[in-house]
C-alpha cells in the first residue's frame, strides 16, 4: 500500500478521475443543454454570489442570497445572465485561446492540484526524519550568543589614552559598588549602538563594537557580579558585565522535532510535486524539431554584449 | 479547486510569524498598470490567517482605479473585521497618475477623496528596485543630491519595445507630493499626499536584503554579473538600470503586528536605500541646544515634541519650530556624510516651494555663506571596490530651528541623511567581468540615503 501511494502518477491519475467526476457533478452546462437557455436556479446564484464576495462558504452565500431584497436580487441576475452570456460568446468566438493569462491560470490550477495530492500523502516515518535530519544538521545549528551590558568612554572628542584611564578609574567604582545590570545607563558616554546586548550572537557583536572586542567577550565566562575590562572598540573603550555566555551547538532532534517534521514535509511535497509533473511531461512525445539556422547561430555567438 | 495562491500565502505567513523576533504581515500586490502606467499597491493586514480567509484579495483585474480599491477595503474591512494598510510604490513610473491633482475620472481631487486615501494608505513607498522617487533634478533643481538612482523604464512590454521614456512630473514623486498636498489642502480643506515613507525591495522574495555588495538583480535572469549588462527579449533584465534597494524602518515599542500596523497609521516610519541606518526625528518649540548630546535624546525627544509623522500647530508667539535629529550609520556599512532637513511649504500664492538644509555634518567641515558645505570625499577604489571609513562620521546629530519660519504658511519637514560614496552594485559587477567601471552606462559610487517620515505645520 505503502508503495502504491508513494507512485506520483498514481496521484495525479487519482486527481484526474476525481477532477473529472466532480466536474460532471458540478457542471451544469452539460452538452445536451441548448446553448441559447440560461436557467438561473438557486444554485447557479449561489455560485455565483460565492465568487462575487470571493468567499467560498456556501452557508454564507445562501444567507446572503436569501436576504436580498427584490431589487437586489433583480440585480444580481442581470448581473448573472449577463457575465453567463458574454463568457458563453466569449467561449464560441474561442477567445479563451490564444490567451497568456488563461494559459497561465490553468497551468497554475494543475500545479495546485498536483501538490494538494502530493501533500495528502505525506508523513514521516521516524527512520526517515532521522535521515533528513542527519542530511540537515547545518541547518538547525544554534549559535553561540552572550548576554551582557556595558559602559563606554568615547574617543572621538578625546585621546585614547585618557578614554582609558577614565575608564579603569570607573571599573574600580562599578566593581566597588557591585553595580548592577539594570545600572549600566546611568555611567560612561552615549553609545551610538545598545546599552544592553541579550542573546547576541558573534557577527551581532562584532558589527557594533568590531572584531577583536567582540572575540574578547565571546571568551569571558558569565560573572553577574564582576565589571571587566577595558575593551577597545572604533567608538572607544568599554567596561562589560557578562551574564550569560553560550557556546554553540548542534540540537538533538526531540528538541526540535516539529520544526524538522515540517521541513522534511514541505521537501517532500516539493519533490513529488516536481516527479509527478515530470511523469506528466514523460508521458507526451515530446519532439523538437526547431533548428536554429547556422548563419543566426554564429552571429548571435559573436554578437558583443551589450 | 478552490485552494489558491492566497490560502497558500496565508498559510506561508502564518508559519513564519514569531511576534517578538520576526514579524511577518498576510497581504498581497494590487498590480495595476492602467496603459504601462504604473500605480501598484502593496497591502497588507495586521491581523492573522483567521480574518484573511475570509476574502480573496482585491485585484487589478477587478480594477484598475485606486478609488475602486478603496471601496473595496472599506466595504471588505466592515465584512470581515480586517483593517488594511494600502502602499503606492514606484510613484516613479506612474507617468504623473501617482501622485495627481485629480482623480481617475480627471475631476478635481476633493476633501472627500483626500480623507478616504488617507485613511487606507498613510505610508508611501519612496525608494526601491526600479529606482528612487524622493525627487529628480527637473523638479528639484537646486538640490544636488537629488540626481539619484533614477530608473528610465517604463512598465508595458509594448513600450519597452519602443524604446519609450517616462516623462517626468511634479505627480511622480513623493517630496512634489508633499508640496501638492499643502497646495490642494488649502484649497479643499484635505490633504491627499500627507504621508509617512519607507522603502522596500519589491523583490517579491520577502527578504530585506537590497544591498550594492549582495544584490541579486530584480528578475532570475539578471541575478548573475554575465546578464547583469542585457536584457532578455527585450523586456527582462535590466539589471544595471535597477537600485540596490531599499529597506523599511519603524518605530515601535513591541515587534508585533498590532504594534508595527500602528506605526504605520501614526507614520512613524523611515526609508532607507538599504543601509541599516537609524534615523531619530522629532519636532517641538522648545528642544535645548544640549538636546542633540543626550543620552536619552529619544525620551528627550517624545518628552518635548512629536517624532516623524506626527504634526505641529498654532506656533507659540515669536517661535519657530526646533527639530532634534540623530543618524545611526549601519552596523555593517559605510560611515555618514551628513544630516538635512527638507522643507516644503506654501508660498503668498498658495504654491508650494522646497529648500534643503545642512543640519549636521561629518569631519567639522565648515558652512559655507550659501548654506552649502564641501563633499565629503570619496575613498572607494575603482579598480578593487573597497572603501574606509575614514572620512565620515559614525553617527551625526543636531538640534536645528528653522531660520525662515512664517507661522502663517503650511509647512512640512523631513529629514534625508546621506552615507560617504560607497561603490554602486556594477561597479562590483564591472570588477568581475572586467569592464571599465566608467562604462557601465552608471556612475561608480552612489551616496547612499535614508528618508524620514515628515512632521507638518499647519497654522
Amino acid at each position: 500500500m505503502k508503495r502504491f501511494l508513494e507512485e506520483p502518477l498514481v496521484h495525479f491519475l487519482a486527481a484526474g478521475i476525481g477532477l473529472f467526476v466532480l466536474f460532471g457533478i458540478v457542471n451544469r452546462d452539460e452538452p445536451e443543454d441548448d446553448p441559447n437557455v440560461i436557467t438561473v436556479d438557486q444554485e447557479a446564484l449561489l455560485t455565483f454570489v460565492q465568487y462575487r464576495i470571493k468567499a467560498f462558504n456556501p452557508e454564507l452565500a445562501e444567507k446572503k442570497l436569501q436576504s436580498l431584497s427584490k431589487d437586489e436580487l433583480d440585480r444580481l441576475i442581470d448581473d448573472y445572465v449577463r457575465e453567463e452570456v458574454l463568457h458563453r460568446e466569449a467561449l464560441a468566438l474561442g477567445l479563451d485561446e490564444d490567451d497568456y493569462v488563461i494559459r497561465r491560470r490553468l497551468v497554475q490550477k494543475l500545479e495546485f492540484i498536483t501538490e494538494g495530492f502530493a501533500e495528502a500523502s505525506t508523513e514521516a516515518d521516524e527512520a526517515a526524519l532521522q535521515r533528513y535530519f542527519d542530511a540537515h544538521k547545518a541547518d538547525y545549528y544554534v549559535e553561540p550568543y552572550v548576554t551582557f551590558t556595558h559602559v563606554f568612554f568615547e574617543t572621538e572628542h578625546r585621546p585614547r589614552e585618557e578614554a582609558r584611564a577614565l575608564t579603569e578609574q570607573k571599573l574600580r567604582e562599578l566593581n566597588r559598588k557591585s553595580t548592577p545590570f539594570s545600572d549600566a545607563p546611568k555611567h560612561g558616554d552615549r553609545f551610538l549602538y545598545h546599552v544592553n546586548y541579550v542573546e547576541r550572537t558573534p557577527e551581532y557583536v562584532a558589527s557594533h563594537f568590531g572584531p577583536p572586542m567582540a572575540k574578547a567577550v565571546f571568551e569571558l565566562e558569565p560573572n553577574d557580579l564582576v565589571w571587566r575590562g577595558p575593551f577597545d572598540s572604533p567608538y572607544g573603550v568599554h567596561l562589560v558585565l557578562l551574564i550569560t555566555n553560550e557556546p554553540g551547538r548542534e540540537p538533538e532532534l526531540s528538541e526540535i522535532e516539529g520544526r524538522v517534521r515540517e521541513d522534511w514535509r514541505r521537501a517532500m511535497i516539493r519533490e513529488r510535486t516536481e516527479e509527478a509533473i515530470s511523469d506528466i511531461i514523460e508521458s507526451y512525445d515530446v519532439r523538437v524539431v526547431y533548428e536554429p539556422s547556422p548563419a543566426v547561430r554564429a552571429q548571435t555567438e559573436s554578437a558583443p554584449k551589450r | 479547486m478552490r485552494r489558491s495562491v492566497w490560502s497558500d500565502t496565508i498559510a506561508i505567513t502564518e508559519r513564519h510569524n514569531a511576534p517578538g523576533r520576526f514579524t511577518s504581515f498576510i497581504g498581497w500586490e494590487w498590480t495595476s498598470t492602467p496603459q504601462g502606467k504604473n500605480l501598484h499597491r502593496v497591502v497588507f493586514i495586521p491581523q492573522g490567517g483567521d480574518v484573511a480567509s475570509k476574502f480573496i484579495p482585491y485585484s487589478s483585474f477587478d480594477s484598475t482605479k485606486p478609488e475602486d480599491l478603496w471601496a473595496w477595503l472599506e466595504e471588505t474591512s466592515a465584512r470581515t473585521g480586517a483593517s488594511f494598510v494600502a502602499i503606492p510604490h514606484n510613484s516613479n513610473i506612474s507617468g504623473g497618475l501617482m501622485f495627481n491633482d485629480v482623480d481617475s475620472e480627471g475631476r478635481p481631487i476633493t476633501a472627500d477623496y483626500a480623507r478616504t486615501r488617507m485613511k487606507w494608505e498613510p505610508v508611501i513607498e519612496v525608494t526601491q528596485i526600479k529606482g528612487d522617487s524622493e525627487t529628480d533634478p527637473i523638479l528639484s533643481p537646486n538640490d544636488e543630491f537629488a540626481d539619484y538612482e533614477p530608473f528610465s523604464h517604463v512598465l508595458d512590454s509594448e513600450a519597452l519595445s519602443s524604446g519609450a521614456k517616462p516623462v517626468l512630473g511634479a505627480g511622480d514623486f513623493a517630496r512634489s507630493a508633499l508640496g501638492r498636498g499643502l497646495e490642494i489642502e488649502a484649497k479643499v480643506g484635505a490633504n491627499p499626499y500627507k504621508f509617512g515613507m519607507i522603502g522596500s525591495t519589491d523583490s517579491h522574495t520577502s527578504m530585506a536584503s537590497a544591498e550594492e555588495d549582495n544584490f541579486h538583480g530584480k528578475t532570475a535572469y539578471d541575478s548573475i554579473p554575465e546578464n547583469r549588462f542585457n536584457s532578455f527579449l527585450g523586456v527582462e533584465g535590466f539589471g544595471a538600470d535597477m537600485s540596490a534597494a531599499g529597506l523599511a524602518g519603524v518605530w515601535s515599542p513591541v515587534n508585533d503586528r498590532s504594534a508595527l500596523y500602528e506605526a504605520f497609521q501614526r507614520k512613524e516610519v523611515y526609508a532607507t536605500t538599504g543601509p541599516r541606518i537609524r534615523v531619530r526625528f522629532f519636532g517641538g518649540w522648545d528642544f535645548a541646544d544640549d538636546a542633540a548630546g543626550k543620552k536619552n535624546l529619544a525620551q528627550v525627544g517624545y518628552d518635548n515634541g512629536v517624532p516623524m509623522g506626527g504634526d505641529l500647530t498654532k506656533a507659540p508667539e515669536g517661535k519657530a519650530p526646533r527639530f532634534l535629529v540623530y543618524a545611526i550609520k549601519d552596523p555593517f556599512g559605510a560611515n555618514l556624510d551628513r544630516v538635512q532637513v527638507v522643507k516644503g511649504w506654501l508660498n503668498q500664492n498658495g504654491t508650494a516651494q522646497e529648500k534643503v538644509y545642512n543640519v549636521a555634518w561629518s569631519d567639522e567641515r565648515e558652512l559655507r555663506e550659501d548654506g552649502s558645505i564641501k563633499p565629503v570625499g570619496n575613498t572607494v577604489d575603482l579598480a578593487t571596490g573597497r572603501f574606509t571609513n575614514e572620512i565620515g562620521d559614525a553617527a551625526l546629530s543636531a538640534v536645528w530651528e528653522d531660520p525662515d519660519f512664517d507661522p502663517t504658511m503650511r509647512a512640512f519637514y523631513y529629514v534625508r541623511v546621506l552615507q560617504i560614496p560607497t561603490p554602486r552594485h556594477t561597479l562590483y559587477d564591472a570588477i568581475a567581468l572586467g569592464m571599465d567601471p566608467q562604462k557601465t552606462g552608471h556612475p561608480p559610487t552612489i551616496q547612499e540615503r535614508a528618508y524620514s517620515s515628515p512632521i507638518w505645520y499647519t497654522p
